[in-house]
Order: structure tokens, then sequence, then C-alpha cells
């Protein structure tokens, strides 16, 4: 009777015991990463085409759109996990309270994003009194022109601007609406075609243009070795790319809906820098090469650029955007 | 054992009603202190982040004011290049615009920070209005901004001249976002960012911010919000919000703009929702561990309550077989009871009165065998005395039947006397034998 009566009080004091465990941990879903159109990120497609992700026990879903706002959006919305974009966009999100952090540099554009103008102009300097477009108030774009502009001696109250995407700087220009824009692929070329000429490249401001890899830190915390897969995946792309480099051109261009002359053209004016020159870019504050320069170097001159014009509430931190664990464990340092 | 259901179950009932009574006391008490104090958090809260919100926006009104002053500024023959510069000045020094212009008192856009849409005329926004009319217009219109491609909270002064007459007007934009940027400052939202969900609507009730809801920011309208002016200043005011939050149950609070200093508001009104499961989630968990030690003092007081009953019952039950083998006349029971109470005091009597009952019928027994043998001896007293009489009566038989059997010859003689006596009387010589007879007959007497 008692055992009786005991075995029914703690049965039911099992029953009122808190939740039982959670089912059997279900299947892990794709990491999925917004990438938008440019040369650089086609190493994502690469890899994904020659199976290093899958090598690497990681599953990736890569969504493809046309230009950088949009893939953006789908990161800001939290639909997607990571994204292919530039650093500068990342420094803008994060001091707008969205947080996410770059695990890798994907690229740093040298050639590939210019300022292109009428022919009659000799150089950026004659641009004074002129019209100069950039893509977006306070974007990447709006930035390079700027520091362009500095470089060659000229200020913001010098110099008229309009917001032209890079797409539509050939029509302005032949509409005679500006005298010079920020573009890039194809419309770089196409202008170059038509005789407009180059008046300044990325490379002259190193670092402005770096694109990057960025993951919410939420992802990072909770899937690191997949994150890990993800950067090594992208290193073994860039080792198949230089190695069997028509191949990779092809399946690039395929995937990026290039021709394979413009997908050469936009290899050959980005620097993807290897993984022993990420581990100084994204661990050291003071490398500075032509070409490159460190991440820390200039997020400053970026957050100070957002900081004047009150995109940020106060100057950030930029070891919170940038996420170095991955680089340095790939590096065996 | 009935005995000891009863009061197992006496004290499991008692036990029982005793914990749901307290539970159910402090289950209503907390939740009620819970609500309480998370609405007072939460006004506080919505009151100090709309104070926040207003300072911004009053500092915003004293910059405007400085820069419209400003000597290059309010000079007619300062040129547009000039203007410009002092613009970037002021933009680098207040660090919370995305371009400052200056527009001529024909709408025309004269300098830029951000170099765009120089020499165009503005005919859109509605600002104007105030700032033609000689007012400072602090947030009194928000939007997107075509230009800069993204929405802003416009602030604008009129322009003055030496002569105090307008001849231009300088507008400043602070991106919207800077909105997102107060409330991220605010520590309390930004650690309770998953639990808190915070909108911000302006006077006609379009959101101007929302911490779970971007893309509904300048699009949506929040229905039911009406504001009373005479609560200007006041805080929380009662008003009903058909708010956008659509999760479980919520506690709200609303707090209309109070402006600060002279900035007297723009009549935003802010709402923070807090889901009423994550207010009462302390004591959801309290209740939990509440019903785990509840159900163990549960089992533990079935299992004392048990053990108390049966101690208890058990010498009672021992009385009653006790009581059972006593009637059956086993009287050498004794009762092995050592508590102290009164079941101890009762089995001690009883052992003391089963104790006498054995001493009285020993007693009993002996005197009834005492009697016997008294008996006994009188029976054979009596008994031999029986003899004797037996003896006596059988002589006086034996005399009696020696009488009996003399008298019977008698008669018989006397028979054959009268017989003869007959005879002779009939024969004659009767007086002879009657003679003889008288004398025979008086010899038998």
């Amino acid at each position: 009777m008692m055992n009786r009566l005991l075995a029914l009080m703690l049965c039911a004091a099992m029953m009122t015991a808190p939740g039982c465990e959670k089912a059997t941990a279900h299947k892990k879903p794709p990491i999925r990463i917004s990438v938008n159109i440019w040369p650089g990120f086609a190493l994502a497609y690469l890899a994904e085409e020659k199976g290093f992700f899958k090598k690497n026990n990681v599953e990736v879903e890569l969504i493809l759109k046309d230009s950088t706002p949009e893939s953006l959006e789908l990161f800001t919305s939290g639909e997607v996990d990571g994204c292919f974009d530039l650093f500068a966009d990342m420094i803008m999100i994060n001091s707008k309270g969205i947080p996410a952090k770059i695990v890798c540099v994907v690229d740093y554009s040298v050639n590939g994003d210019v300022i292109i103008g009428r022919p009659d102009l000799g150089s950026l300097a004659d641009l004074a009194g002129k019209t100069v477009s950039f893509e977006g108030v306070n974007t990447f774009s709006h930035i390079f022109v700027l520091s362009a502009l500095e470089k060659a001696g000229l200020n913001e109250n010098d110099v008229k601007f309009k917001n032209v995407k890079a797409h539509n700087v050939l029509v302005e220009l032949e509409n005679k609406s500006i005298d010079a824009g920020h573009t890039w692929e194809p419309t770089k070329t196409e202008a170059l075609q038509k005789g407009y000429k180059i008046l300044a490249k990325a490379g002259d401001t190193p670092g402005i243009i770096t694109d990057i890899l960025a993951f919410n830190p939420r992802v990072i915390a909770e899937r690191p070795d997949d994150i890990r897969g993800i950067v090594k995946s992208m290193f073994e792309a860039l080792d198949y790319l230089e190695h069997n480099h028509d191949e990779s051109v092809k399946i690039m261009a395929d995937k990026m809906g290039m021709t394979n002359e413009e997908m050469l053209s936009g290899l050959s004016g980005i620097h993807q820098p290897d993984i022993k020159e990420q581990t100084e870019l994204l661990t050291t504050t003071t490398t500075t090469t032509t070409t490159t320069i460190s991440l820390y170097k200039c997020g400053k001159i970026i957050t100070d650029f957002l900081l004047n014009r009150g995109q940020m509430p106060r100057s950030l931190d930029i070891n919170n955007v940038i996420e170095p664990k991955f680089i340095e464990e790939l590096s065996g340092k | 054992m009935r005995l000891l259901l009863k009061l197992a179950g006496v004290l499991i009932a008692i036990a029982f009603i005793t914990t749901v009574l307290t539970f159910y006391i402090t289950w209503t008490f907390s939740a009620k202190t819970l609500q309480t104090q998370a609405e007072e958090t939460l006004k506080e809260l919505a009151d100090n982040t709309m104070n926040k919100i207003d300072i911004f926006m009053f500092e915003r009104a004293t910059d405007i004011k400085v820069i419209a002053e400003d000597d290059v500024i309010s000079s007619r023959y300062s040129s547009p290049r000039n203007i410009t510069k002092s613009l970037v000045n002021f933009r680098n020094l207040c660090k919370a615009y995305v371009s400052l212009s200056f527009f001529d008192s024909n709408r025309v856009r004269i300098a830029d920070t951000a170099g765009l849409e120089l020499g165009n005329p503005d005919n859109t926004h509605s600002h104007w209005a105030d700032v033609l009319a000689g007012k400072i217009s602090v947030g009194s219109e928000i939007g997107l901004s075509g230009s800069l491609e993204m929405p802003v909270i416009y602030f604008s002064s009129p322009v003055r001249d030496r002569n105090n007459e307008i001849f231009g007007v300088v507008v400043a934009r602070v991106p919207l976002d800077s909105l997102n940027t107060i409330m991220g400052e605010i520590s309390f939202l930004k650690q309770k960012k998953n639990v808190l969900f915070v909108d911000l609507a302006d006077k006609n009730g379009r959101l101007i911010y929302s911490s779970y809801n971007r893309k509904g920011i300048l699009k949506d309208r929040l229905t039911g919000c009406r504001t009373s002016k005479s609560k200007i200043g006041s805080g929380v005011t009662a008003m009903t919000y058909d708010h956008r939050y659509e999760g479980d149950d919520t506690i709200t609070v609303l707090c209309r703009e109070g402006g600060y200093r002279d900035f007297e508001g723009n009549g935003w009104v802010l709402a923070i929702h807090i889901p009423k499961n994550v207010v009462f989630a302390p004591i959801r968990e309290l209740r939990n561990k509440w019903i785990l030690v509840t159900a163990f003092f549960f089992v533990l007081g079935v299992t004392v309550s048990l053990f108390f009953a049966y101690r208890l019952s058990a010498p009672i039950t021992k009385l009653k077989s006790a009581v059972e083998d006593v009637g059956r006349g086993k009287l050498d029971t004794n009762l092995d009871v050592r508590s102290g109470d009164e079941i101890g005091e009762l089995a001690a009597m009883f052992n003391k009165m089963t104790k006498d009952l054995e001493i009285s019928q020993r007693k009993l027994k002996e005197y009834s065998g005492g009697l016997e043998s008294k008996v006994a001896e009188r029976t054979a007293e009596l008994n031999s005395h029986l003899a004797e009489l037996k003896d006596s009566r059988e002589v006086m038989l034996s005399i009696l039947e020696d009488t009996t059997d003399v008298k019977n010859r008698l008669e018989e003689t006397l028979k054959q006397l009268k017989l003869t006596e007959e005879d002779l009387i009939r024969s004659g010589k009767l007086s002879g034998i009657g003679q003889m007879a008288a004398g025979v007959a008086h010899e038998i007497n």
C-alpha cells in the first residue's frame, strides 16, 4: 500500500517536472550567404561547383543578387547568415546596430573600380567645379570618390556631386549630366570603348574598396566549424583558380552571368590576398602595401568619414567588426 | 488499517490544502506585483527614452539656430563655395547630419555638403511653410530624401540678413536611423532588445521607429493612437493604441513626447511592449520549482503521515487484538506499548487490568477449589449418613415385612377361625368355639 502510494506520488512528481529533453538533433540548415555580381565573389561559386564546401563538410546556399544594396538588404533583414560585401558597408551596418563580423577578405579592388571621365579631362584635379557621380550617399562609392578627389587636392566644396548607379554612369556621361563618375565592369569597359578616360583607380586609395565575407556573430558563435569550412573552401577555390585558370574563369563567368572576357578583365582588376597576406591584414594594424592596407587602418578612414556625416553614434571599435580567428587557425598561427 | 487510512487521509488532505492555498496566494500576489513592477519600469523607461529623444531634438534645434546665424551663412554676399565650406565645418563639428544645405528664398539649392542637387529648386517639402513664415522646423517633417536615398528627419531655419529679412533657408538632414542609435544607447533597451518591443510614431501615427518592424518604418500607420494636447509634458497618458506587435499578450506602456526646454515636441508617441510571458517568466520558473518541491514534500508528507498514522494506529490495533485475546480468556496477554501518550497510558492500564483480572480469577479458582473438597467431604458424610439411614430403613422394612407377614398369617388364621366358627356354629358347638375364638383373638391383640 505504502509502496504503491509512493510510486504514485513519484509518478506525479515526474510528470510535473519541466519538459523532457529536446528531440534528437535535426539536420543543420545550410549556411545562407548573399552574393552580388562581382568577379571576386565568383570565387564562392567556384568553391561550390568544385565541391570544396562539401569536402569541408559544410552546406552552403548562395543567393545571388544584382547589386550590393539588394544583397546587403538580405543580410540586414536577417534572411541570410552571411554576405559577400564591402568592408565599408559592414562598418556602416554595425554602426546601425546590425552586427556583422568579417571572417576573411575576398579581394581588394585595384583596377576594378574607376572614376571614368570625359576624354577632355586631363586628371582628377580638372574636376574642380564639375559634376562627379558616386553610387549612394555615404557608401563605399562616396568614400572612394571623395578620397580620390582629396588625393588630387579637391575638397567636397570644390566639386558638384550626383548620386548615380554605377551601371548608369555611361548614360549620364552621354547625357552630359555628369563629367565623371565611379563605375566598374561591365560599364567600365563600355565607357572606355566610347573613348571615356580613367581618372582614378581603386588602387589609388588602397583599402577603401575591400571586398569581404562577413557573418552574423550569432552564426559564428553557434557554428564555428561551418564558418571555418567556408573560409577554408574559399582559399581552396583561390588555389584552384590559380592552377586551373581557364576552367575556373569559365565556371565563374557562367555563374555570374558574364562573358569569359569580362570575368578575366574583372579578375585582373582585383587583388586576391592569399592566407599569409590575410593573416597580416586581419591581425596587424600597420600593414600597408601599394594595393592593400590593414583592415584596422582603413577601417579608421571609413569610420571617420561616417562619423562626420551623422551615420555613427561614436567611433566604432574595428575589433568588433573583424573576427580573425578562422584565418589565424587556418594559417596555423 | 481503516483507522490508518483515515488518519493518513486527513493528514495528507491538510498538507495538500495548505500547499495549494499557499501556492495560490503566492501566485496571485506575485503576478500582481510583477505586473505593477513591469509597468512602472516600462513607464520610467519610456519617459527616459522619450526624454533622450527630445534632448537630441533640442540639440539639433540649437545647431540649426547657430548655423543660421553663422557670419558666412547669414551674409547675402557669401559665395556658394564659402557657404558649403561653412556647412561642411558644421557637419563635421556636429556629427549628426547626413547633409546640410543652403537654399535661397526661391527654394533653389545654393550649397550642399554632399554637393547634390545644386541649383535645383525644392518644392516638395512641407517644412518650408513653417520656415518661410519665420519659424524653425525641428523635426516636423520626416521622409525619404530623394537625393540622399534614405529616410531623414528635417531641421530647418530661416536665414536672416543684417536687416532681419529672410533671404535663405538652411536645411539639415539627420538620418532617421539616429533614432535607432538613440534607442541603442539606452542600455536597458539594448539588454532587453529581445523582449522589449518599441515603436515610435509621429503625431499622425506613422511609424518612424520600430525595434522589430524595420520594414514598416514610414509605411505602417499605428491606428487608434490618440493623443491629447492637454497632456503635453505629463509623460504617460491613457491612450488606446493598436500596436503592430503580433505576439503573445503584452503589457504596453505609452509615452507622449513631452519636449525639452524650449522645444515643445512634435506629438510623437512612444510605445513599449513586453510579452506577459516574459514578465511572468520568473514566477513561472518559481511555479515549476514550487511544483517540484511540492511534489517532493508531498511524497515526504505522505510517507511521514503514513508513518505517523501507523505509529498511532499500531498500538490501537495491538490493543484490539489483545482485547480479543483476553476475551478468549487468554489472560496472560501483555501489551508492549512504550509510548508516553494517552495510548501508552491506555495500554498500561490495559496491562494492569488484565493482570488484576488474572489475579482475581486465580483467587476465584483457588476459592472454588476449597469449596469442592468441602462439598466432597460433606457429601461423603452425607453418604455415610444416607447409608446408615438406608440400613435402618432396611431393618425397619424387614421388621415391617415380618410384621406384615405375622399380620397376614394372623389374618389367615383369623380367616380360618372365622371359617371354623361358622362351621362350629353350623355344627352347634358354637358356644365353645366362640369362647375359644375370643381367647385366640385376645391372644393376637
